[in-house]
């Protein structure tokens, strides 16, 4: 089986796309001199299927003999129109429109031999807020499981692998890490609850999270507040009131401050900066993070990843969360212990995490059961990783399908 | 204002470190993003950025202004080699290519002898290779570059006569190796919070070679014959990559353990990529530190290859090669950054060192052994290495004076800037002499 890749080769974008193969890693170049001009052809197996890509750039849309990949981030970073794998939706909407008009071209022709992968880890749900995709015509590869099912497909495995490669934002480095990590016993705080941007969900978890009664616990904010580097007038109000009425209410070490003199400054909030503040400062400041994450809206973020990467305890404010890493864990038949908290909301486990962190040897327990629950999700996810490819397995049963129907 | 300096770069907070690191200034007054640029940082600046501040007593104006005002007379006129050719796309990091180098050079020179026509002495080229060879003479810029363009270079002299052009600008070569940050150099720095809590170390002594010649050869060759299980070497696989142009395996004639062989070609997540020097950088924090309490360092010293230079040993030196003195590597910098005890390969790296401390009055740990090369002492670690009491007091002076020497270097690069206090001693020629 053939597939076009068109995009510029590199070997990260290889294993974003075909991570799980059985490939031999000296056919798998790493400097390649005019990648302009040079088709770049790997082979390898996949579940006793032969394949051929062919990574060909801008060339090759005509050719019928195989299937087509584009990505949309791909595309928006190899033109430098992003500057890392992260997300944003300041200009998301116009670099979708250059896109489209680039699939369009092609995407009648391929039909269902178009593959199209949407991963942005911020599930705005962008098919329905700018309907400018025939996603219907082709095989949308979407990283939001609850939008237009029908017509689009969750690749678990390379959304998941999407926090790897590219590797823009370093955050392949969490997994390495974390033999580091551990290594440092002492913290600031046994429980952190950190807000960087305020929005109205953390406005609620806070108001949630004040009936901690304890000194082991801490919510901390950014710096990112007042640099208003922010054009929205929805969330500058929103800044104001988090300002003025929130702020004034924490602890005097809840400020993290990114502007510092010379080696410690951390620069400035693109997503590359933030996830290095993340890793040397955030990381190590607690015992246990509260996170949020969207698995309720229908999408994943690089957060509870990150953290599992680096084999960092973590309650998430919404069990669903954890579920939905249990479920891909299940899918794919690696074995995973229960998460140690019983809970559905944030607002059910207060009274627990209020006597947990004033019993120390509670305490320890709690954060030993999570540390493990979290190692062997990293484990059982490498593992998926490895061994399986979401995109590869739709191929593969969509040739069964079709050969079944003729 | 005391002083204008017109710095030929696109603005960014991460060359404002670089070159103005020293400066009195509140870092909330440090531009870390515009408009055109707050969601891509790849985005070039190219507006000119203005920032007024104070060094020692002098008020100093930096405008960031890419290709603009070459023409202005009231002020000094900064061009930065790595840099240019960074913005250039030219090079993909802060690391240096001689093949580069060979291509490049005649464009600067060009470009440097066109504005000096104006500048004169008001043009000042920073030039900070990390590689140790004098190019002012090799390049042959000292035969064919305007004699008044001042260099800022990382090598202090040669087995030529110094220049009298040529300055060596000690804490700019430091914050080349920080930002702008394309090798990830900076993490090291963070990364010593935690290593220093390590301490399951399989090894007491490790000496990795990426690149297994010359003296490198020697060294490995004798430490493997102690037998010393406490003293070990590893290779990486770069020798037989195919992207190292002198790629081949036979040349090597020693024998590592597998475990010993460094392996950049793992599977997906273990897959450390090119040869690049960002991702030898990168696999180099997270795999290399954790193997040994102590590491040999191959730091390169000028002594020696001027030594090797000037007895035409072709074998250690190319007879092209013009070595320079004083010039540090990102070898020894990573390791002072992550506070890991290293015994470089000639102990001129440790009396360099030193005498930088010295020089700003910083205080000095005393290095806790003296010798020429590190083939001088190998029975020496050989020994301590099986005492483990000896081994424990030698491993902690080490540490000592690497946590002192991180301490005092990032200190001394926060208060002081050496172009800088060069800048501040010079005149700008009067105008007429520069447009006559």
């Amino acid at each position: 089986m053939k597939i076009y890749v068109h995009h510029k080769y590199n070997s990260e974008i290889f294993w974003y796309f075909f991570h799980g193969v059985d490939v031999n890693l000296d056919d798998i170049p790493y400097p390649v001199l005019d990648i302009k001009e040079k088709n770049i052809n790997i082979n390898f197996d996949y579940k006793g299927n032969k394949f051929t890509v062919i990574f060909c750039d801008d060339r090759f849309w005509d050719k019928k003999d195989g299937r087509h990949i584009i990505d949309s981030h791909l595309y928006q970073f190899q033109k430098g129109l992003i500057n890392n794998r992260g997300w944003n939706d300041y200009f998301i909407h116009n670099h979708l429109i250059d896109f489209n008009i680039k699939i369009k071209k092609h995407s009648k022709r391929l039909g269902k031999k178009l593959d199209i992968f949407l991963i942005d880890w911020e599930g705005l749900g962008f098919l329905e807020k700018y309907k400018i995709l025939d996603y219907q015509i082709n095989n949308l590869f979407l990283d939001e499981f609850k939008l237009n099912t029908k017509y689009t497909n969750y690749p678990t495995t390379q959304i998941l692998s999407s926090f790897l490669y590219t590797n823009g934002l370093n955050f392949r480095d969490f997994y390495f890490f974390s033999d580091f990590l551990k290594l440092k016993k002492e913290r600031d705080y046994k429980l952190h609850y950190a807000v960087r941007r305020p929005t109205e969900k953390k406005f609620k978890n806070i108001e949630i999270l004040d009936k901690i009664k304890s000194d082991d616990f801490i919510i901390t904010y950014s710096s990112y507040v007042n640099t208003h580097d922010n054009d929205d007038l929805k969330y500058r109000k929103m800044a104001k009131f988090f300002e003025d009425n929130i702020i004034p209410k924490f602890k005097d070490t809840a400020f993290f401050n990114k502007r510092k003199y010379g080696i410690k400054n951390f620069g400035e909030e693109t997503n590359n900066n933030n996830t290095r503040e993340m890793l040397w400062k955030i990381l190590p400041f607690s015992e246990v993070e509260i996170l949020d994450e969207y698995v309720e809206d229908g999408f994943i973020t690089e957060k509870l990843f990150l953290r599992i990467l680096v084999e960092k305890p973590f309650i998430p404010t919404s069990i669903e969360s954890v579920k939905f890493y249990e479920k891909i864990c299940k899918n794919y038949g690696e074995p995973i212990p229960s998460y140690p908290l019983k809970y559905e909301k944030l607002e059910d486990i207060i009274d627990t995490l209020n006597e947990y962190i004033s019993n120390d040897e509670k305490w320890e327990i709690l954060v030993k059961d999570i540390t493990n629950w979290v190692i062997l999700l990293k484990s059982s996810l490498i593992k998926i990783l490895d061994n399986n490819n979401s995109y590869l397995n739709f191929i593969i049963n969509q040739d069964i399908n079709e050969k079944e129907v003729i | 204002m005391d002083y204008k300096l017109y710095i030929h770069h696109h603005y960014s907070y991460e060359l404002f470190w670089y070159f103005c690191h020293g400066l009195n200034i509140e870092p909330k007054d440090v531009p870390v993003w515009f408009k055109n640029n707050q969601y891509n940082k790849n985005i070039k600046i190219d507006h000119d950025v203005v920032i007024d501040s104070y060094y020692k007593g002098k008020t100093i104006q930096v405008i960031f202004c890419f290709d603009n005002h070459w023409e202005a007379l009231d002020g000094f006129h900064l061009l930065d080699y790595s840099i240019r050719l960074l913005e250039d796309n030219i090079v993909g990091d802060r690391g240096f290519n001689a093949t580069d180098m060979l291509n490049t050079s005649n464009y600067f020179k060009k470009l440097l002898n066109k504005k000096s026509k104006i500048l004169q002495n008001r043009l000042h080229f920073m030039y900070i290779d990390w590689e140790g060879h004098d190019a002012y003479n090799q390049e042959g810029w000292s035969s064919k570059v305007n004699k008044k363009v001042e260099f800022f270079v990382d090598e202090t002299y040669t087995i030529n006569k110094k220049p009298k052009n040529s300055n060596y600008v000690f804490t700019n070569l430091f914050w080349s190796f920080i930002y702008p940050n394309t090798l990830g150099i900076r993490d090291y720095y963070f990364f010593h919070d935690y290593l220093k809590y390590k301490n399951d170390y399989k090894y007491k002594i490790n000496i990795p070679a990426r690149r297994v010649y010359g003296m490198k050869k020697d060294v490995i060759e004798k430490v493997i014959k102690l037998n010393n299980p406490y003293i070990n070497c590893t290779r990486s696989s770069f020798h037989e990559s195919k992207q190292y142009h002198l790629a081949g395996p036979g040349e090597l004639d020693i024998s590592f353990s597998e475990e010993n062989y460094i392996q950049k070609r793992g599977y997906g997540i273990h897959d450390w990529g090119g040869e690049w020097n960002d991702n030898n950088m990168n696999e180099n924090m997270w795999k290399m530190f954790g193997i040994s309490e102590v590491v040999i360092l191959f730091e390169i010293s000028a002594k020696y290859m001027a030594e090797q230079a000037l007895s035409q040993n072709d074998d250690k030196i190319p007879d092209w090669m013009h070595p320079g003195d004083s010039m540090l590597t990102e070898k020894t910098i990573s390791h002072v950054l992550i506070g890991k005890p290293f015994i470089p390969q000639h102990y001129d790296t440790i009396e360099f060192l030193d005498n930088i401390l010295k020089k700003y009055n910083s205080p000095v740990v005393e290095y806790p052994i003296k010798y020429d090369t590190v083939e001088d002492i190998i029975p020496f670690l050989d020994d301590i290495t099986r005492n483990e009491n000896k081994w424990n007091s030698f491993k902690q002076k080490l540490q000592l004076y690497v946590e002192n020497m991180r301490t005092e270097l990032v200190k001394i690069c926060s208060n002081n800037n050496s172009y800088l206090d060069l800048l501040i001693k010079k005149e700008l020629p009067n105008k007429r002499e520069s447009l006559l």
